[in-house]
């Protein structure tokens, strides 16, 4: 007579072995695809210019080269450059501080069901989301209400408060942080601010760190701020450095058969490999930052997806 | 208790974000206070496409000082990156942000909005001398509907394509490029060079590459719509795709591309060949009388190039409208506006200044209107001649010969008038077919006029799918009102 199989807990949410390998593959696969594109940057980055145009991309390139970052680090543009590190560096850690900080506040506030206006709050926020003003009317206010054209704070301000987040936060707030333990502080006589910062905030870490990351990557990412608001060469960020140089090569390429005299303008610009390199000091530092966030990202994100 | 928490919180809120507002307030009065000291001097909000140059403080200032002695004014020139330029000017004139003067953007299609003030009147009255030394070629080609609405730089009148060499390749295996007069003629040189270093792009084209011809496209050379300018049997509008001179070149562009005279990822090369080094042999390039012949395109390279010209030179006007400063109609100081520009258009002292950089340190005057360069003339320590002011007035290096000078003058009087100087077509009634042939063309060009493709087979493909696209409604109605258009300037 057969035995009867023991089942373990773990199992009944587990795939056979061999569907489990062939997702794993899968996923493998897909993770590698992700990859390569960003190893191909940095080998780019460290390619000989000269190898590059005699022979183009390749993964094995005939000729390894740090030409490029020591354009970065010490040729002409390296002033800029460094400058532009700093300020995107000052922008995400101000703006990430200040988003997180008004998120969870407004969050908090529209997450007890003793607030009487959350109604009023939650439907304020959601409008922004679903009605978008568009670019023109966000431009009015920026530069001709608020005049922060050519400031930093029209690097910050913008991302400051997203709806998607407070959405986030506000359910995080309602799963994890029971009313009972708020009214058990209030009885023993903790002020409203007192009960947020003590007892509210160290239950919300997660969710805390989960919205710190994405505005820490909007803020990271963001050039079209920059673009709209920013004339002043010191107040650059690196992403809108690397848009421009991108930006301007494409229309010296395109318009090259304009005329000599604007053609001229092309020798000033960082080569192949330069760019590259640009594109790597850009990008490393936040992706070295995900791994520090991991742990709180699965919890902090699936707790809006659970009803009760 | 709670409630008077509450009241404080929220009141809190509203001061932050009064004192936020308060601050743009205070920067606002903080700007009037310091015009006022200044002795009510008003500065100017000017727009320029480019990149700054590394010592704009300095040519600013020098600038700045001159402007004030003559007008009264000072200038802020803010500077906007090419790529950036189409997206960040059209959100500050759809904001109806306050500025003076900008580099025109998409200037008939923003002057038709009304967005840049009307200079009929202004610019003669203003900026006379100026505005008189304009060729008659700027002021027809700028006018839209009767009206001027803005200030063009006096530069490269006409246009003419050209073939340009490198010349250390024709000097080394001794090529011989005197009889060039089309891209038909260069094929025996192109083959002989190919031979000699088969690794070198002879005809160095990528995907931006349009074939040219004697023709004016009233739309720009990337739509199928074009005027030949010899025609004799009237002014008519037809595609260049379905011309016989046109239709041959492609197939010459094929034969080449079959014979590896053209790189083989020519319509997909976005990137082109950088005119500086030896990675080419041919290409081709738009000259005017302000290149003097080679020299401007051989100082660009940093080597000696030369070139052949297979079209005549046609005062267009797309030339017409290269660079032209629009006063724009939300400015507060429209008349000085003009009067700067036409100070910046006739004072060779303001404009040499800024163009060949800080006198003493760039340049030194050896002549009347001749310089020598110093070691301090750097590429980007100076603006650039073609947007900045009337080439006119400008210096010229004591290393170019009188001769050129003279040839610049002839070359000018001697250009011809195209046809259609002056027509603006208006595309509002056919939008939806234009974007159609914008589509069709984008899936096209890049492919036939490299040569990728053999136009035997693709040209009827792309004349069937311009039809379908509506290019006949476009064509009647581009014909008749180019008809009014010539019925009335005339």
């Amino acid at each position: 007579m057969r035995e009867k199989k023991r089942v373990k807990k773990v199992e009944i949410r587990a795939f056979s072995p061999k569907v489990d390998l062939f997702f794993s593959i899968l996923i493998a696969l897909f993770a590698i695809s992700c990859l390569i594109p960003f190893i191909f940057v940095i080998i780019i980055s460290l390619t000989g210019e000269s190898a590059l145009t005699a022979n183009g991309y390749s993964f094995f390139p005939k000729e390894w080269s740090f030409e490029a970052y020591k354009y970065i680090f010490s040729g002409n543009m390296s002033a800029k450059i460094v400058r532009s590190f700093g300020i995107t560096i000052f922008v995400t850690v101000v703006g990430t501080i200040v988003n997180a900080t008004i998120t969870s506040l407004y969050a908090y506030a529209i997450s007890r069901s003793n607030f009487p206006f959350r109604r009023f709050f939650t439907l304020f926020a959601l409008i922004t989301m679903l009605f978008v003003p568009g670019m023109v009317a966000n431009y009015l206010v920026m530069s001709n209400l608020l005049q922060l054209k050519d400031t930093i704070w029209a690097l910050i301000l913008p991302l400051a408060l997203g709806p998607f987040n407070i959405l986030v936060m506000r359910t995080f707030f309602r799963k994890n942080v029971p009313d009972s333990i708020i009214e058990s502080a209030r009885i023993d006589g903790a002020s409203e601010l007192k009960i947020f910062v003590r007892i509210v905030l160290p239950l919300a870490v997660p969710g805390i760190a989960t919205i710190s990351l994405f505005a820490a990557l909007g803020y990271w990412n963001d050039w079209f701020n920059a673009l709209l608001y920013i004339q002043n060469d010191n107040l650059i960020p690196l992403q809108y450095l690397l848009m421009k140089i991108q930006n301007n090569l494409d229309y010296l390429a395109q318009n090259a058969g304009m005329s000599a005299q604007i053609s001229g303008g092309l020798a000033a610009l960082p080569s192949e490999s330069a760019r590259m390199a640009i594109v790597v000091i850009s990008t490393l530092p936040i992706a070295i930052t995900y791994p520090f966030f991991q742990k709180y990202f699965v919890g902090g994100l699936t707790i809006g997806g659970v009803k009760e | 208790m709670k409630h008077v928490k509450k009241f404080l919180f929220a009141s809190t809120a509203i001061v932050a974000t009064l004192a936020l507002t308060a601050c743009g307030g205070d920067k606002k009065a903080d700007d009037k206070k310091s015009n006022g000291k200044d002795g009510d001097v008003t500065t100017l909000l000017m727009y320029q496409i480019g990149d700054k140059p590394e010592n704009y403080d300095e040519l600013m200032s020098i600038a700045n000082k001159q402007i004030e002695e003559a007008i009264n004014v000072k200038v802020d020139l803010q500077y906007i990156g090419w790529g950036d330029w189409d997206k960040k000017m059209s959100t500050i004139i759809a904001s109806g942000e306050n500025y003076d003067i900008s580099f025109a953007s998409n200037y008939v299609a923003n002057a038709q909005k009304g967005a840049y003030a009307d200079l009929t009147e202004l610019a003669p009255k203003y900026a006379k001398d100026a505005y008189e030394q304009l060729d008659e070629a700027y002021i027809k080609g700028n006018t839209i509907d009767g009206k001027l609405y803005a200030f063009p730089v006096n530069g490269n009148v006409y246009g003419q394509q050209v073939l340009t060499f490198n010349k250390e390749y024709l000097d080394k295996y001794n090529l011989n490029i005197d009889d060039v007069k089309s891209y038909a003629d260069a094929e025996k040189v192109l083959k002989e060079f190919h031979e000699k270093e088969p690794n070198i792009a002879p005809f160095a084209i990528g995907q931006s590459f349009q074939l040219s011809g004697d023709y004016d496209y009233p739309l720009g050379k990337e739509y199928p719509f074009a005027v030949k300018n010899d025609s004799k049997d009237g002014i008519k509008i037809i595609n260049q795709y379905d011309d016989s001179e046109f239709v041959s070149n492609l197939e010459l562009m094929h034969k080449w591309y079959e014979d590896k005279l053209i790189p083989t990822d020519a319509s997909t090369n976005t990137t082109g060949y950088p005119l500086e080094g030896n990675t080419w042999f041919m290409r081709e390039e738009t000259q005017g009388p302000m290149d003097y012949g080679d020299t401007i395109l051989s100082n660009a390279a940093g080597h000696p190039l030369v070139s052949k010209a297979i079209t005549k030179p046609l005062k267009t006007t797309a030339q017409a409208q290269m660079a032209n400063f629009a006063v724009s109609n939300v400015s507060k100081n429209k008349e000085k506006s003009v009067e700067f520009l036409g100070l910046l258009n006739s004072d060779p002292t303001l404009l040499n200044g800024l163009v060949w950089g800080v006198e003493g340190e760039a340049w030194e005057k050896v002549g009347d209107n001749r310089i020598k360069l110093l070691d301090g003339y750097k590429p980007n320590m100076h603006m650039a001649a073609w947007n900045t002011g009337n080439n006119m007035i400008l210096y010229t290096q004591d290393t170019l010969p009188e001769e050129k000078i003279k040839e610049r003058d002839e070359s000018i009087k001697n250009a011809e008038v195209s046809p259609i100087l002056g027509f603006n077509f208006n595309t509002a009634p056919v939008k939806t077919e234009i974007t159609n042939i914008a589509n069709v063309m984008n899936r096209y060009k890049a492919s036939l006029n490299t040569g990728t493709v053999d136009p035997k087979e693709t040209l009827p493909k792309l004349n069937k799918d311009l039809e379908t696209a509506g290019w006949d409604k476009v064509q009647k109605e581009m014909q008749s009102q180019l008809d009014d258009f010539l019925k009335t300037s005339k």
